[in-house]
């Protein structure tokens, strides 16, 4: 990052105080694994196992940061689509929403998603240059019969993206499904050394994992595919209320998630991911805009880049609005700063999502690409031409002149940000324009980009032979 | 001697210690305890329970007060005469198959509880079997069902469905909620009532059975 510095929350010596706290917790408290699979790994390697009950030890712990990289190269379909996530990153890397139950648009309002719905968000996500990451799901397929659509989900994302994937937790047989069938499109034994695809995996706060989440990470860790490790728990309620004790209980939970995967495959890749969230406590409601949930999450980037060194990601979009009105715009351009100024390497739900995570809306993608786009340029810094103090320059013009047609302005005008959505022009220009608001350029802005997208990344054989395979799965 | 009103405002203030000495004074004085329950506890949780609505009070201070009541309504049980119900009614919960999200069903739960409603929690991912053999022991009044999942609420139909099939509908009423769900897919299910929050899940629940 060009900028001088990250935003800290805290000093370094909090740091290892926090360090300290959470070894406290794994060691005495423990956290709880519902697989039996998991506990025999975990007795193995010296954890101390009481019923579902695991005592993590120092030294476990502290092995398992040892072989968890700082850095991973994750690729896409298109091998120039391959990011770098952590150490020696140079941009945020964006990722679509997931898990939106509604779509929100101009014309037809908030509904029930579908499957077109679907397609709409993977074709805009594939086509925008902030987004560098693909997959996840937008929204939710509500016209697809539930037993079809992990299998009918991924075919229309490698169909509709070609960049590197994010996935969710599911059972190891799906995983196994999903990989053989990426396989078909980029060659048998190809995952093996090219770490392409990795899911998100809750624990469910306080300190426990439940079956499926334990096997996604242990399955991914086989196949060389990393996992984020997301906690999401609610300060005062799945969470102490003390945004410290909350830092401290989400490191413990992501932390023992990384010991599981660690001990599966030592190297595999795990994604640092706080996402604890402070809710309206005055009815118990999760929120996503306070100012002060990202109080503890950035505690918790810091642990992660200073202390342990390892890939980040948290949900930097979010907010509480029901439309995308100016609420959207202020909680998202809050969470937006606070995440990528904290320094987390991935961002994700800062795609269009709107209503605590319920729902995805066509105009605010388009209006979030630019709102992230102006943090990302912010945080290029000063570089380059931009560190030329100029004093040469400044005395050739001199009082009272102009440095519009020097060739150092002529040479940089256009390399200046500029936005994608927003106006900037005079009023009168807008009037004759059409006096189009921000919703209504990002509603026509949506659907020429729609029209302008091709309907298939992948060549008609393979995509025949993918289609194939789901629906010979499928019976 | 602590007089009603005291007791109303330990309770409301969420001080068990406080509460279970006053109540206790109160019942050494030769109050009836019928009378401490009705005018004291029981109208004090309907305070707790409009300054919840109104913002006044908080859920944390809430469920604290719930938490007092139960506590006073132990010293009180020994000297409660037949009449003197401290039942709203009976409730079975739980989250459907399939589903893990707990922290909306357990405020239900919670409201339901100050509410007077004595409440069996089934827990989370809760196979239909458990559902129906919770029916057929605890002759509940009401059947509350919650589901966070859009992958899941097919499995609030299937619930539902055959609560029905197994003869059980009658003599329950069934309540839904959770994020995805609304009141066209409670009605389209079959369900008796939606509520979208714990408040209102508690005031419909009183509602139904009154
Ligand atoms: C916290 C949370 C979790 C926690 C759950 C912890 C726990 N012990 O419950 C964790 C992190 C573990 C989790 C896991 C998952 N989650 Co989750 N989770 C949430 C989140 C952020 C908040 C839910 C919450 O607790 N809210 C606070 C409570 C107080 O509110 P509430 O639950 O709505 O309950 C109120 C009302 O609905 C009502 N109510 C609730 N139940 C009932 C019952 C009755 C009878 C009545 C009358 C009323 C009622 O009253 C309650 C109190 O006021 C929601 C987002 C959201 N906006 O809801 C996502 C969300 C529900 N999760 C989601 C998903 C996808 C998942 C996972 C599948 C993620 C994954 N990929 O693995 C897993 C599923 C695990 C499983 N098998 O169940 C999606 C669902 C999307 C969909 N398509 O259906 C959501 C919408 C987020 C998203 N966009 O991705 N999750």
């Amino acid at each position: 990052m060009a900028l001088a510095n990250r935003i800290n929350v805290v000093g370094s010596d909090e740091l290892s105080r926090i360090h300290e706290a959470t070894v406290q917790v794994l060691e005495t408290t423990g956290v709880e694994f519902k697989s039996d699979e998991a506990l025999a790994l975990f007795r193995e390697n010296g954890a101390q196992v009481d019923g579902h009950r695991v005592k993590i030890p120092r030294a476990l712990l502290e092995k398992s940061l040892g072989t968890a990289p700082s850095s991973i190269t994750l690729w896409g379909r298109d091998e120039k689509k391959c990011v770098t996530l952590g150490e020696g990153q140079t941009r945020t890397h964006v990722e679509p929403s997931n898990g939106c139950v509604f779509t929100h648009d101009m014309d037809r309002g908030r509904r029930s998603s579908t499957l077109a719905d679907l397609i709409d968000f993977y074709k805009l996500a594939h086509q925008s240059s902030v987004c560098t990451i693909s997959g996840a799901i937008p929204v939710e397929p509500n016209d697809v019969p539930i037993e079809e659509r992990h299998l009918r989900i991924f075919f229309e994302t490698l169909k509709h993206t070609d960049k590197p994937l994010k996935r969710n937790v599911q059972p190891g047989h799906e995983i196994e499904e999903m990989f053989e069938m990426y396989e078909l499109a980029v060659g048998k034994g190809y995952l093996a050394d090219h770490p392409s695809i990795y899911a998100s995996v809750n624990p469910l706060s306080p300190l426990a994992f439940d079956t499926e989440p334990i096997e996604t990470i242990m399955t991914y860790a086989r196949h060389h595919q990393p996992v984020t490790v997301l906690s999401c728990a609610l300060a005062g309620i799945s969470a102490p209320m003390s945004l410290l004790g909350a830092a401290v209980l989400q490191n413990s939970e992501i932390l023992s998630g990384l010991v599981l995967s660690q001990m599966v495959t030592p190297g595999a890749g795990v994604i640092y991911a706080p996402a604890t969230a402070v809710p309206n406590m005055m009815n118990a409601q999760y929120v996503t805009g306070s100012p002060e949930s990202h109080l503890i999450n950035i505690v918790n980037l810091q642990m992660a880049l200073e202390l342990y060194h390892l890939p980040t990601r948290t949900m930097a979009g979010l907010n509480d609005a029901k439309v995308p009105d100016a609420q959207a715009g202020f909680e998202t351009m809050q969470n937006l700063m606070q995440c990528m100024l904290g320094g987390s390497h991935i961002i994700n739900e800062c795609l269009g999502v709107l209503d605590s995570i319920m729902t995805n809306s066509f105009e605010k993608f388009i209006m979030d690409e630019e709102m992230i786009s102006r943090v990302l340029r912010f945080m290029k810094g000063v570089e380059g031409f931009h560190t030329d103090l100029s004093t040469e320059l400044i005395d050739a013009i001199g009082p009272q002149g102009s440095f519009l047609m020097h060739p150092t302005t002529m040479k940089n005008c256009r390399t200046a940000w500029r936005p994608t959505v927003s106006d900037w022009e005079n009023h009168e220009k807008w009037e004759k324009q059409g006096a189009e608001d921000a919703m209504t350029r990002a509603n026509r802005i949506y659907k020429e980009r729609l029209a302008a997208c091709p309907e298939s990344t992948l060549d008609p054989e393979l995509e025949a032979e993918l289609s194939a395979f789901v629906e010979k799965r499928l019976g | 001697m602590a007089d009603l009103k005291t007791i109303t405002e330990t309770l409301i203030a969420g001080d068990d210690e406080a509460l279970v000495r006053n109540v206790q004074e109160a019942l050494d004085g030769g109050m009836k305890a019928g009378t401490i329950l009705s005018d004291a506890l029981i109208a004090g949780m309907d305070v707790v329970g409009s300054r919840m609505e109104s913002g006044e009070m908080y859920i944390p201070e809430v469920l604290m007060s719930a938490m007092c009541m139960g506590a006073a309504v132990e010293v009180l049980k020994p000297f409660l005469s037949e009449g003197d119900t401290t039942s709203a009614g009976t409730v079975v919960i739980g989250t459907v198959k399939g589903d893990l999200h707990d922290i909306g069903k357990n405020l239900v739960v919670m409201m339901m509880q100050s509410a007077g409603f004595e409440v069996i929690d089934l827990g989370v991912d809760v196979e239909v079997e458990t559902f129906l053999e919770a029916i057929r022991e605890k002759k509940p009044n009401i059947v509350g069902i919650s589901a966070l999942l859009t992958t899941t609420m097919p499995m609030m139909k299937s619930t539902v469905d055959q609560i029905s099939e197994s003869g059980l509908r009658d003599g329950v009423k069934i309540m839904v909620g959770g994020a995805p769900v609304d009141q066209a897919f409670a009605d389209a299910i079959g369900a008796d009532a939606y509520a979208a929050d714990a408040g209102s899940a508690s005031k419909l629940a009183k509602a139904m059975l009154a």
